[in-house]
Formats: C-alpha cells, sequence, structure tokens
C-alpha cells in the first residue's frame, strides 16, 4: 500500500484544492443569485441585435447529419458491447 | 511589444492555426507510414517513434491548448464583465508557451524524449509549458480578483480549476523534480504517468473546453443558460471524480486491485458530470437550433457536443474489463483518442476561435464559406476515422482474443489503415483552410463576401 503512497498524496492534494476552493465559494456567496447568473454569458447589449437563422434545408441536411453520426457510432458501441460479452461467455 | 485588446488570445488562435496545419501532416506522415513502412527508408527523423508523439503533442498542446487557451482568456474577463488584468503579461506566456512547444517538438525529431506519454517533451520544455501556465493562470486568477461581477460565472470556475489542476499534474506527470529521465520507477511511475496522461485531457482540455461551451451556446440560442445551479453540480463533480481514474487506462497490469476498482467505479460515476453539462446546454438551445446552425461557431460547438456525447458512452463502455478484453491496446482506443481530443475538445476549441475571432478583430471573419467547408470536412473526416479505427480496432482485438499471431492480423487491418490515411487528407485541408482564413481574418481586409445564405431570415428574439 505504501508502495503507492504517492498517488494518494495526488489524489489528496486535488481534493483538498477543490474543497478549499468550495468553501471559498459558499462563503463568499458564489452559489447565491443563481437565477440572475444565469444570463452572464450574454453580453448587456447582445439580445437587441438582430438574428438570422439557417434556412430549413440547411436545418435539416445539419441535423441528419449530427444524427446519422450519432447513430453510426452508438450502433458501433453497441456491436462492441454485445461481441465482449459474447466472447466471455463463448 | 504591441499591447492591444485582446490582442493575447487572437495570437493564441493564430498559433492554434499554425499548429492544427503540423500536427495533421505530423499525423498523415505516420499514418502513411504504417501503410507503407518503408516509404521514408530510414530518414532518422521521420520515423513513426519519433513523429508520433510530436503529432499527439501538438495536437494536445498546439492545436486544441492553444485555442482554448485563448478563447478561456478571452471569455475570463467578458464574463467577470473586467478587462484582462495584463495582456503583456498574457503575451509573454504566449511566446514562452510556444516557444516552449515549438523546443519539445524539436527535441523529439532528434531524439531526445521522456518516453512516457504525452508527457515525452524534455524537461527545458517542461519548464517552459509550467511557466506558462503559471502565468496564465496569475493573469486570469488577477482579473477574477478585480472582478466587476460578484458572482463568477461556471466558465470561469472551469477555467481557473483547469488551470490549477493542469499546472498540479503537468508538474507530477513529468517528474521535473527529476530532470534527467522525467520518470520515477516501476509500476507506481506507471499509475503516476496514467494520472497525468487521463489528466491532461480530463483537467485541461475537458474544462476548457465545457468552459467555451458554457459561454458559447447562451450566446448563440440568445437565451440564457437554462440552469447555472446545474452547470455548479457538474463542475464539482468533476473535479471530484475525475482526479483519480487514470488507472483505468492500465486495468490490465498488476496494479492494486483497489486502484482498478476505484477507476471503473469513477469512469461510470463520470456519466454523472458529463449529462449535467450536456442536459443544461441542450436545454438551453432548444427550439433554437436554426441560429446554431447559421453561426460557424455555434456550429462547430454543436457538433463538439455530440462528439463529447459518444465520447462519454464509448468511455464507461471501455472501462469495463469485459470490454477492455477486445478493445485495449488496439485501434479502438485510437478512435476513442481522435473522437476526445479532436472531436469533442478540438471541434468546441474551433467553434470558440471562430465565434470570438470575429469579436476581436471587430469585422467578420475572410471567409465564412471557407469556414463552414473546413466544418464540413473535419465533421466527414471525424466520422470517418471513428468508424474506420473502431473496426479495425474490433478485428485486432478479436484476433488477440483468438490467439491470431501478430503477422496474420496485420495483413487484416492493411485495408484500415489505407482508409485512415486517405480520410486525414480531409484534415490536412481542413487545417490548411483554416490558417489561410484565419490569417486572412486576422491581417486581411475584410472580404466584402456576397450575401452567402440568401434564403435566410432575419429574425427579432421574439420569434
Ligand atoms: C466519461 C468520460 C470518459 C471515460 C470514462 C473515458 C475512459 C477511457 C478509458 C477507459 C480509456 C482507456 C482505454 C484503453 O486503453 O483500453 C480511455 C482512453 C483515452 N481517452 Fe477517454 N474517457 C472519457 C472521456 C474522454 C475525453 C473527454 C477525452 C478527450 C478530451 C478522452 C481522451 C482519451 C484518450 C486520448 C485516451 C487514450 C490514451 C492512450 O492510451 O494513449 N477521453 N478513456
Ligand atoms: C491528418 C489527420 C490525422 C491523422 C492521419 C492522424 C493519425 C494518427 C496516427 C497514425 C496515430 C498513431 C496511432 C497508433 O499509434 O496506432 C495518431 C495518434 C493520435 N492522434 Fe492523430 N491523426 C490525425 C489527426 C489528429 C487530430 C486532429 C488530433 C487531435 C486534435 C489527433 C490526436 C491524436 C492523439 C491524441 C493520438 C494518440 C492516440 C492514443 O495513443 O490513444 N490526431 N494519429
Amino acid at each position: 500500500m505504501i508502495y503507492y503512497a504517492g498517488w494518494l498524496y495526488l489524489v489528496g492534494i486535488s481534493l483538498i484544492v477543490s474543497i478549499l476552493a468550495f468553501i471559498w465559494g459558499a462563503r463568499t456567496g458564489q452559489f447565491s443569485d443563481q437565477d440572475r447568473a444565469r444570463f452572464f454569458a450574454l453580453g448587456p447589449d447582445l439580445l437587441s441585435q438582430p438574428v438570422k437563422i439557417a434556412s430549413r434545408r440547411k436545418q435539416r441536411l445539419h441535423n441528419g447529419a449530427l444524427l446519422g453520426i450519432i447513430m453510426l457510432c452508438l450502433s458501433i458501441l453497441a456491436t462492441a458491447l454485445v461481441l465482449g460479452i459474447l466472447r466471455r461467455a463463448g | 511589444m504591441k499591447v492591444e485588446e485582446n490582442g493575447t488570445a487572437k495570437l493564441f488562435f493564430l498559433s492554434s492555426a499554425f499548429w492544427f496545419v503540423l500536427g495533421t501532416l505530423e499525423g498523415i506522415a505516420d499514418a502513411t507510414d504504417m501503410v507503407v513502412p518503408d516509404l521514408f527508408g530510414g530518414i532518422s527523423w521521420l520515423v513513426f517513434s519519433r513523429i508520433r508523439p510530436m503529432h499527439t503533442t501538438t495536437m494536445i498542446f498546439g492545436f486544441v491548448g492553444s485555442a482554448l487557451l485563448g478563447a478561456s482568456i478571452y471569455i475570463i474577463a467578458a464574463v467577470l464583465r473586467t478587462p484582462l488584468w495584463s495582456e503583456r503579461l498574457g503575451k509573454v506566456s504566449l511566446w514562452i508557451w510556444n516557444i516552449s512547444i515549438a523546443v519539445g517538438l524539436i527535441a523529439l525529431d532528434l531524439g531526445y524524449s521522456q518516453g512516457r506519454e504525452y508527457a515525452e517533451w524534455i524537461w527545458p520544455a517542461d519548464i517552459g509549458i509550467l511557466l506558462a501556465f503559471a502565468l496564465i493562470f496569475y493573469n486570469c486568477f488577477q482579473t477574477a480578483v478585480k472582478r466587476n461581477e460578484k458572482i463568477m460565472y461556471v466558465s470561469s470556475w472551469y477555467i481557473l480549476a483547469g488551470l490549477v489542476f493542469t499546472w498540479i499534474i503537468y508538474f507530477f506527470g513529468n517528474a521535473v523534480w527529476n530532470p534527467e529521465k522525467g520518470a520515477i520507477y516501476g509500476l507506481p511511475d506507471g499509475i503516476l504517468a496514467w494520472f497525468y496522461g487521463h489528466g491532461i485531457v480530463g483537467l485541461f482540455l475537458t474544462p476548457l473546453a465545457v468552459a467555451v461551451a458554457y459561454y458559447i451556446v447562451p450566446r448563440v440560442a440568445r437565451s440564457p443558460l437554462y440552469s447555472h445551479k446545474l452547470s455548479l453540480v457538474g463542475f464539482w463533480s468533476i473535479l471530484i471524480i475525475y482526479t483519480h481514474i487514470g488507472s483505468h487506462h492500465i486495468l490490465q497490469t498488476p496494479i492494486p486491485t483497489y486502484l482498478k476498482v476505484i477507476a471503473i467505479s469513477g469512469s461510470i460515476a463520470m456519466i454523472i458530470p458529463v449529462m449535467t453539462v450536456l442536459v443544461n446546454l441542450w436545454l438551453t438551445m432548444r427550439g433554437r437550433l436554426g441560429l446554431f446552425h447559421q453561426d460557424i461557431g455555434g456550429k462547430f460547438v454543436m457538433a463538439g457536443l455530440v462528439w463529447y456525447i459518444i465520447t462519454c458512452i464509448q468511455g464507461p463502455i471501455q472501462a469495463l474489463p469485459v470490454v477492455q478484453r477486445m478493445t485495449h491496446l488496439n485501434n479502438w482506443v485510437i478512435a476513442h483518442s481522435h473522437l476526445g481530443v479532436f472531436g469533442f475538445s478540438g471541434t468546441i476549441a474551433l467553434g470558440g476561435l471562430y465565434y470570438i475571432l470575429p469579436r476581436i478583430t471587430g469585422r467578420p471573419l475572410y471567409s465564412t464559406r471557407l469556414a463552414d467547408v473546413q466544418y464540413w470536412l473535419l465533421l466527414l473526416g471525424m466520422a470517418g476515422f471513428f468508424g474506420v479505427l473502431t473496426a479495425g480496432g474490433l478485428v485486432q482485438g478479436n484476433s488477440w482474443l483468438n490467439g491470431e499471431t501478430v503477422y496474420r492480423t496485420l495483413p487484416m487491418i492493411h485495408v484500415y489503415f489505407v482508409l485512415r490515411a486517405s480520410i486525414g487528407v480531409l484534415f490536412v485541408g481542413a487545417a490548411f483552410i483554416g490558417l489561410y482564413n484565419i490569417i486572412r481574418s486576422i491581417v486581411g481586409e475584410p472580404a466584402t463576401e456576397s450575401q452567402e445564405f440568401e434564403t435566410e431570415q432575419a429574425i427579432g428574439l421574439t420569434q
């Protein structure tokens, strides 16, 4: 166990840093007023600018491409999972 | 040194575009090497073992890292409603960063390596990278101290935490107190190396990419984030879980069982932080996808999030020992690497770059059409890479389990290697297009592009 102590120190350091930051956040009110925080990415004047949306054809093409990719990848992953389990049984 | 507003972010973007070109050339060189191993005739600086670490580090630090750092420096100032603390310091860190990358790469090409994955760069380059991270952190931290907005938006949490953790893992992972070897000894070194290797994708690329997505998605959607509370739950849970699951890379070595158990259960628990990000951003963009298809930055980020879903479904599955018997140490993992490092973080980095750059220069991109061509090349390329490498990996895995010898397996996967090299050409083309577009956007006159999207309509926000 002691042989691997270095690893435990590292995880310990990471956890301590995280906990300290969390305590600081809680003390300085970082977790309050969360409804206002939702708007922070939007600049002060962004919402008043006109926007453009893509044509329906372009939207269909892009959505189709992304959906196709998701389906393709998920079927590959499912195949691997099934193969892995079958091979284990065999 | 010229000091201008957002000059640091702009130059980080330019550097990223340059490293992307170099990285794809290295990638295609290695891919070709695997198809025609005798092609380079033993030229020492072109051998696979030198170019491979050059490719991975150029991509992780040079291309994706530079773009994410540039975007982060811009974003932290924007969401804290404060200018960057010091543009001068930013530029100094940029140069230290780029010079260190160049030193690391040249040394690798000359045959000097620390020999541990993603930590191959020699000691002087390590020191430079650590210094650059420290200066960038200090700059962002001082910006946070001087902030005009009391509450820190979730992106700033991710950026600051990403920088702190990357510094820690880089320092320990490269064993910088041991300049000769950059390593410790025995199995603990393997554990340390994968604490590092995993951390560099999970605690450097991931938090910064998520920070960029949390900034760009609400802006392109013109809608507030669905829930800031949920985003913070995701942030704190990733910090707690990600640091100690690196051992899932070495499940098939004699490391202690408790480490394996922690790594596997942590990998599955990763679904929590990942889902908080994806659900939150999806609910923010729902009903407004038309805006994303139209905005080139938004489009890249959206595709990056799709790749993130797939990476993080694949990740926990391949952390299961029953699956790893089939997938470990073959091209399956290479598919996952490209999916995570390019598909997820690289694509979001490009989204950040294309969204932010015109806002820095104050004029539109040189050509949105070129960026669009680049987008489709990369989307097709990534899908092709994933399919081909995963299929090749399964063939290898199956042969492995059947006790096939290597010399009988190699011909079976030759076709996948040929396909990988061919698809790589799409990446190379895309990288050159990107570099040209970005240089022209920064230095050239803006093109008077004819209205590209005639059919598109301007809408008001109420719609
Ligand atoms: C839910 C999140 C994730 C989990 C559970 C996960 C799990 C894994 C596992 C188990 C491996 C080792 C596979 C093997 O060697 O057999 C691996 C490799 C890898 N992962 Fe992930 N992953 C996740 C997300 C990511 C992300 C977001 C990235 C990129 C930003 C990424 C980049 C990589 C890379 C580069 C490797 C290859 C390392 C190497 O062997 O060289 N992963 N991942
Ligand atoms: C021109 C396009 C590309 C080609 C031809 C290519 C080719 C390669 C090759 C041949 C390897 C070594 C595989 C092995 O050792 O079996 C590799 C590894 C890797 N590449 Fe690429 N690559 C390309 C683009 C990219 C991009 C865009 C990224 C990220 C932004 C990237 C990140 C990586 C990483 C992280 C690895 C290490 C994988 C691991 O050890 O698990 N590559 N690539």
